[in-house]
């Protein structure tokens, strides 16, 4: 009797404990939209820069809107001004579309004026309600840059002369010339075809200022290793022993900006995933983007054969395009170098942002 | 916790594990140096068909009251020792069964053999209700461990006559499918890779068909399944949350049996008997998707999925006390979940095959009290995505296993050990997806060896603890300490588990987007292997012989696992971070078993977080958020009845709504790394996130599932099932998915009414 009282009393305990959270939930099943996009008053992102180096200058305007790609032939609702804050001269940009594809299509505005170093200024996107996107910023001054390419050293000293506050985007891009191995080729091709690969190496975190400006070296030598594990890495070259082992120099081109002092992501950084979190480099107010300025730097030139060869560079490739057919070693396919890929891209992941390549390991 | 300190790994190890097997020989060897020393053993089976028999109680009685016994495990072997000489009376009894008796005169020393068949009960197979202990149902779980068999598989509605093993999953609760397609199952708040699914202990990694009511464990073929939602025990390791230990049958030895099953969703077949008859017998057994050919033709939605798996077994009885089988698995899977006109997002295909093959050899040599279980398995899983033909990211995972498992068995308890060989041989090509893991290959050669006492203390106290102990790959060497306990005492038992387990080889999937279930497998980016601690506290009560109720309560910390970055980069790829993370809930269940009625109700309450750690370079830190499977409420309600001959049955499913992200915005991105000239840059569109990931909720789930059925008997001892029955009966239009990038709502499959048909002899 007392063990059946004691079962029935569970009964009591337990039916509506479970009953109970089933009726509960079951009434709160009934709602079926769900509104993903909860929208915001910002109403432009902006992207660009003041170039001090250029009679024209550009804009680019996103609205920002309730669908991933608006209608590429739709117009912008937006007005672009440019004021000179200390003369207070107003000048509004006019507007341009460019198509880049089937989908896509870009808001641009442009002004034909130089800014004037050292200036400040103020560039407002304003849509017709009144809603204002803007940016202060101030063009940095004059700066001279010195770059000894004609010396025979595979160290080339760069120097900016110049109170610039900001050097950003220094890049060496080296234009090689190689004959890949024959899986590299394109199908069906009768001689062995030549293949440049430009290799971009970034110097962002190799500059170093100095009292009047900053300076940082080129080291071709050094990054002849890195040139060398890109084409790797694309199955360009293999081993010594094999068909294409050599790569040739033909090229090296140098650019950069000297920026204002907005232009510094956390960490100097140029981490797309990074920056492309809104608001996390941006100096727009009302406005997602970056809108700076600066001054464009660069320069290209041929190193000597002296140069090409002490810094590892081959001027004898092994196989070339007059290579005659009878020659084994460039006919006959090498091991698959897919081996290579792991390991190469598994070395580089870590410094490798884009297509351009960081010889050390502080970018993430 | 690790072994640092000490000079070698695998001296370490190799000395732990001869230890392991002193220890476990022990139990087994004393009870030779005294007066009782005879043994009996033997495998029960059954009449007709040979399946091996697990639960059979077997007891000696040598008429004065003394009695001793032993149960069959999954292999239906039992060992009865510390006998002393003299004549005794064995006896094997199991529901539905006629009892086995048989008179022993057993001398000092004796290890008798005694195979014990037994034959159908004949009152009990026409509907004469015998009870006996249980093993399965849906009340009855034990420190998170449940048993699944056919007959319980096929209490759940689903489009076919024949039930599947993921349709039972289901209705578990703290089980979370993401809807009715992607074969993504997340065990108490662990992610689907994190699940160790093996099939007559051959790893199988995706087991799970794209469209949701499928798996590769039909009814059909499957004899037992273990699920161990936490807190599992030494003999299974190398994954964190959770195991489905599926064993398969042995086909009938006897006779042949064949059957076949179309509906509109699938086609199935499956043919077994005698190779050599009463030794070798063999099972085979397949399945296609017939989506595009029938269930396409009247469901509106889209059904863009092909799936199908064979399965093949041979199992032979080598001698008295040896058996060999050959298991083989194939599958293959391939769909868009969520097919799209839109020219932004691609009709990006998904598709996987396993394939596995896996040798057991079972032996209980007669000079030892001991069984012993030798599998060699190597299985294979090769995914891809992107469009058909040009994948952009593959990734192939091959595992070759080798595990020897021995159980010394002695009077009140059991001591399995065992140790193991693993080499997973990963290669991936993710296309960008992962951006600090692109390509690669791993082999992290995973060497251990566990040791665990099973003791039956007295008083209805029943404790297993265990020790794993392993290294892996050049991750490190570790030890995993676990427990499991049971107190049973008349109609109430409780129960307990906890434990520490360890990962290696990781599968990564990018959840920003639940549709995109693409897995890719790789030995883990940290130094330290994925862990995770388990604690479990359950009661269970059997108030009556028609009711039983239970609670379970769970907690899991998980340290070192990966997760996306969540960035607005407008690819569709993302960055790994690593990450820490817990769950916690219970699981309330109630189970009626009536003689024309069945019904359960389960209820689930979870709580799942995910925190990137504070030392991750991450970009954006969101701290704690809930991950996109963290389904806070669950409901199932199930019921079975028989009327005029017919099965009515009818499931009711909710689940409370799943964590989305809203968007805000969208509009471009340029990279501004330098002098950028923007009138040449395309730039990229952007989704402008909220700040934190996960923060809104999608919409409740329910859904109901009725079927009815009715077997006819035909001549030549034919039978016919007939079932019709409707999926999702009153048409709720419940959301799959939601594409952030278009604000477009993907639903799971709406009314379907279904029909099928199986003819079995």
């Amino acid at each position: 009797m007392i063990a059946k009282r004691l079962r029935k009393k569970w009964l009591v305990w337990l039916l509506p404990a479970v009953m109970l959270p089933v009726l509960l939930l079951s009434t709160a099943g009934c709602e079926e939209s769900v509104d993903a996009l909860t929208g915001t008053d910002i109403p432009f992102t902006i992207w660009g820069f003041l170039d001090s180096a250029a009679d024209t200058q550009y804009v680019r305007v996103f609205e920002v809107a309730d669908e991933l790609i608006p209608d590429r032939e739709a117009g912008i609702d937006a007005r672009v001004f440019s004021t000179h804050l200390a003369t207070g001269k107003r000048l509004e940009w006019t507007y341009e579309r460019v198509h880049f594809d089937s989908l896509i299509s870009g808001h641009f505005f442009m002004a034909p004026f130089r800014p004037e170093y050292e200036a400040r200024y103020l560039l407002e996107v304003v849509r017709s309600d009144g809603e204002t996107a803007r940016v202060e910023l101030t063009v940095p001054p004059a700066a001279q840059f010195t770059l000894e390419s004609g010396a025979s050293s595979v160290q080339i000293p760069v120097f900016i002369d110049g109170d610039v506050p900001n050097l950003i985007g220094l890049r060496v891009t080296y234009h090689a010339i190689n004959v890949p191995p024959p899986q590299a080729w394109p199908q069906g091709s009768p001689v062995a075809p030549a293949v440049q690969l430009p290799v971009i190496v970034s110097y962002d975190d190799r500059v170093e200022r100095i009292p009047g400006g900053w300076r940082f070296t080129i080291d071709i030598a050094g990054d002849f290793e890195i040139v060398r594990a890109a084409y790797q890495i694309n199955c360009l070259i293999t081993d010594p022993e094999e068909s294409a082992p050599d790569i040739w120099l033909r090229k090296v081109e140098f650019s950069g900006l000297l920026a204002d002092s907005s232009w510094s992501p956390p960490g100097r950084v140029f981490d797309a995933n990074l920056l492309a979190v809104p608001g996390t480099f941006s100096n727009v107010q009302n406005g997602y983007g970056f809108f700076g300025a600066g001054e464009g730097i660069g320069l290209e030139w041929t190193p000597s054969t002296e140069t090409s060869l002490q810094a590892g560079y081959n001027f004898l490739p092994r196989c070339t395009g007059l290579t005659p057919r009878n020659v084994p070693e460039c006919h006959n396919p090498p091991e698959p170098c897919v081996s290579e890929i792991f390991q190469g891209i598994e070395g580089f992941a870590q410094g490798k942002s884009g297509n351009v390549l960081h010889p050390s390991d502080k970018r993430r | 916790m690790t072994l640092r300190g000490l000079h070698s790994a695998h001296v370490r190890l190799w000395a732990l594990a001869v230890l392991a097997g002193i220890v476990g020989l022990a139990p087994g060897l004393a009870p030779d140096a005294q007066a009782q020393s005879a043994s009996v053993r033997g495998f029960v089976t059954t009449e007709p068909g040979g399946e091996s028999l697990q639960g059979v109680n077997v007891s000696i009685d040598n008429l004065t009251g003394a009695l001793k016994g032993a149960a069959s495990n999954e292999d239906g072997f039992f060992l009865i020792g510390r006998i002393s000489p003299g004549r005794y009376a064995l006896q094997a009894s199991f529901v539905g069964f006629v009892t086995y008796v048989d008179t022993l005169d057993i001398a000092a020393d004796d290890r008798l053999l005694v195979n014990i068949v037994l034959r159908e009960d004949a009152l009990a197979m026409e509907g004469i209700s015998v009870e006996a202990e249980r093993e399965d149902g849906a009340a009855r779980v034990t420190a998170g461990r449940q048993t699944i068999r056919p007959e319980d598989i096929d209490l759940i509605p689903s489009p076919d006559v024949s039930g599947d093993l993921v349709s039972y999953l289901s209705t578990i609760p703290s089980v979370v499918l993401m809807g009715d397609r992607g074969g993504q199952v997340f065990i108490r708040g662990g992610e689907p890779t994190q699940n160790l699914t093996l099939l007559d202990g051959i790893e199988i990694y995706q087991p799970f068909h794209v469209l949701g009511f499928y798996s590769a464990f039909s009814s059909e073929i499957v004899s037992r399944a273990d699920v161990y939602a936490g807190g599992f025990g030494a003999e299974f390791s190398g994954r964190i949350s959770s195991v489905i230990d599926v064993h398969s049958r042995n086909g009938n030895k006897r006779d042949f049996h064949a059957s076949a099953a179309l509906s509109p969703f699938t086609s199935a077949g499956h043919l077994e008997g005698p190779l050599l008859p009463g030794r070798i017998s063999f099972l085979g057994a397949a399945r296609y998707s017939m989506l595009d050919g029938l269930a396409s033709r009247y469901v509106s939605a889209p059904l863009p999925y092909v799936f199908d798996d064979a399965f093949g077994k041979i199992h032979a009885r080598l001698g008295p006390n040896r058996q060999l089988s050959v298991t083989g698995l194939r599958t293959f899977d391939r769909g868009t979940l969520t097919p799209t006109d839109d020219p932004l997002r691609r009709s990006d295909e998904v598709s996987w095959r396993n394939t596995a093959l896996g040798v057991r050899y079972l032996s209980a040599p007669r000079i030892l009290p001991i069984l012993s279980e030798v599998l060699v398995s190597v299985s294979r899983l090769e995914s891809s995505f992107g469009p058909r033909g040009e994948p952009t990211r593959i990734s192939d995972l091959e595992l070759f296993n080798l595990a020897v498992n021995m159980t010394n068995f002695a009077q009140r308890s059991e001591v399995k050990w065992g140790f193991f060989l693993r080499t997973p041989l990963t290669e991936t090509a993710l296309g960008g997806l992962f951006q600090n893991l692109m390509i690669g290959r791993g082999a992290p050669t995973n060497i251990g060896a566990y040791i665990q006492p099973e003791i039956y203390a007295g008083g209805g106290l029943y404790v297993r603890p265990g020790l794993t102990v392993q290294t892996m790959g050049n991750t490190g060497d570790y030890f995993e300490p676990r427990l499991r306990l049971r107190l049973q005492r008349g109609i109430h038992e409780w129960s307990a588990a906890a434990g520490v387990y360890r990962q290696v080889t990781v599968g990564l999937s990018d959840r920003r987007d639940a549709t995109n279930i693409f897995t890719a497998w790789v030995q883990t980016p940290s130094s330290e292997a994925m862990r995770s601690m388990h604690a479990l506290l359950g009661y269970r009560v059997e108030p009556a012989a028609w009711l039983e109720c239970s609670i379970e309560g769970f907690y899991k910390n998980m340290d070192h696992i990966f997760i996306g970055e969540w960035t607005a980069f407008p690819g569709f790829t993302t960055r790994l971070q690593e990450a820490h993370g817990a769950a916690y809930g219970f699981d309330l269940r109630l189970e009626v078993r009536r003689p024309r009625f069945y019904g359960f109700v389960n209820y689930g309450l979870s709580s799942t977080r995910y925190e990137i750690d504070p030392a991750s370079p991450a970009v954006n830190n969101p701290g704690r958020f809930r991950p996109p499977h963290d389904r806070r409420h669950q409901v199932n309600v199930l019921g079975k009845a028989a009327v005029y001959g017919f099965d009515i049955s009818a499931r009711w499913q909710f689940g409370s709504g799943l964590p989305y992200t809203p968007v805000s915005g969208f509009d471009g991105f340029v990279l501004m790394d330098g002098p950028v000239n923007v009138r040449n840059v395309r730039g990229f569109p952007r989704v402008i996130y909220e700040s934190i990931p996960y923060q809104g909720t999608l919409p409740t789930y329910h859904r109901l599932d009725v079927t009815v059925e009715r077997a006819f008997d035909l001549p030549a001892g034919v039978e016919m099932t007939i079932q019709a029955g409707v999926m999702n009966a009153y048409d709720r239009a419940n959301l799959f998915t939601l594409d952030l990038l278009t604000a477009r709502r993907t639903d799971q499959l709406p009314l379907v009414p279904i029909a099928g048909l199986k003819v079995q002899f």
